[in-house]
């Protein structure tokens, strides 16, 4: 077996260690789990092509992004289909623990959070493909202003705006479950 | 409303996004501590923030994991 250079290894675990991200942005890019799957395994496929090129310290989540919208905007855009099923995985449901943290009574937990999360799909299905894309870059994905706006090629300004309209109809459509879920948390 | 509840109303999305400077982000933390209404609202934003990106902070399927870390190793 070939032995791998460090740069390539460092290359191999920051794909890794960016999978759920690339599968995120993929699934907002496409809309539907199975392109998601093919469209991160091209853009993994592709950036293992300049993998020797890679640098540690890189920004590699920014450039996996940039390859896998490039592909997008190429490829898959005119059959991307346009729908998320609700019939995700059940890890999809599950979202990360570490920042909802353990609001709700737990036995009703997981109950509440799935349901919770199809209101969210739905809030983010009504928002247009601009604002979806900033509210995932940003908030989801933690890109700061200035590199959203590189990857997206729209001016700072714009992102900050688009974020802060979409983040208030996100609010607003979802703004019933919060109420709740704050009477919950304050009692 | 005070001038200092207006910036805090101008600002929070940033201060949420962790986009201010210091200097901002101290002058809205220094208005939290003396007004209750801004610290309740912003306390609120946090919250639904925190809550809508958890849930859309979703991972990828096991089987996609697998199938890269094949594509990976077999390069
Ligand atoms: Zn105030």
């Amino acid at each position: 077996m070939k032995t791998k250079s460090k740069n390539r290894l460092a290359f191999e675990d920051e794909v890794m260690s960016n999978l759920d991200s690339m599968y995120r942005y993929a699934l907002h890019l496409v809309r539907n789990p199975e392109d998601a799957g093919d469209l991160v395994q091209e853009t993994c496929a592709r950036s293992l092509k300049a993998a020797d090129k890679f640098k540690r310290g890189t920004n590699a989540r920014a450039w996996l992004f940039a390859i896998m919208r490039n592909i997008f905007f190429n490829q898959y855009r005119a059959k991307s289909r346009g729908e998320i099923p609700s019939d995700w995985t059940d890890e999809v449901v599950s979202g990360d623990q570490r920042f909802t943290g353990s609001v709700w009574p737990q036995p009703f937990e997981m109950f509440l959070r799935s349901v919770m999360r199809e209101d969210i799909d739905k809030a983010m299905d009504e928002l247009s493909a601009d604002f979806r894309s900033v509210v995932l870059l940003c908030d989801v994905e933690g890109f700061s202003y200035a590199e959203a706006a590189e990857l997206l090629e729209i001016p700072v300004g714009t992102v900050r705006s688009r974020l802060h309209r979409a983040r208030t109809s996100l609010q607003k459509m979802l703004s019933q479950w919060f109420n709740e879920g704050l009477e919950a948390d304050e009692s | 409303m005070s001038p200092e509840c207006v910036f805090v109303l101008d600002h929070y999305n940033d201060y949420i996004s962790g986009e201010l400077t210091p200097e901002k982000i101290a002058r809205v933390e220094n208005h939290l501590m003396s007004c209750p209404h801004c610290e309740k609202f912003l306390g609120r934003a946090f919250r639904i923030h925190g809550h809508t990106v958890g849930l859309l902070r979703i991972p990828a399927p096991r089987v996609l994991r697998k199938s890269i870390s094949n594509l990976l190793d077999k390069a």
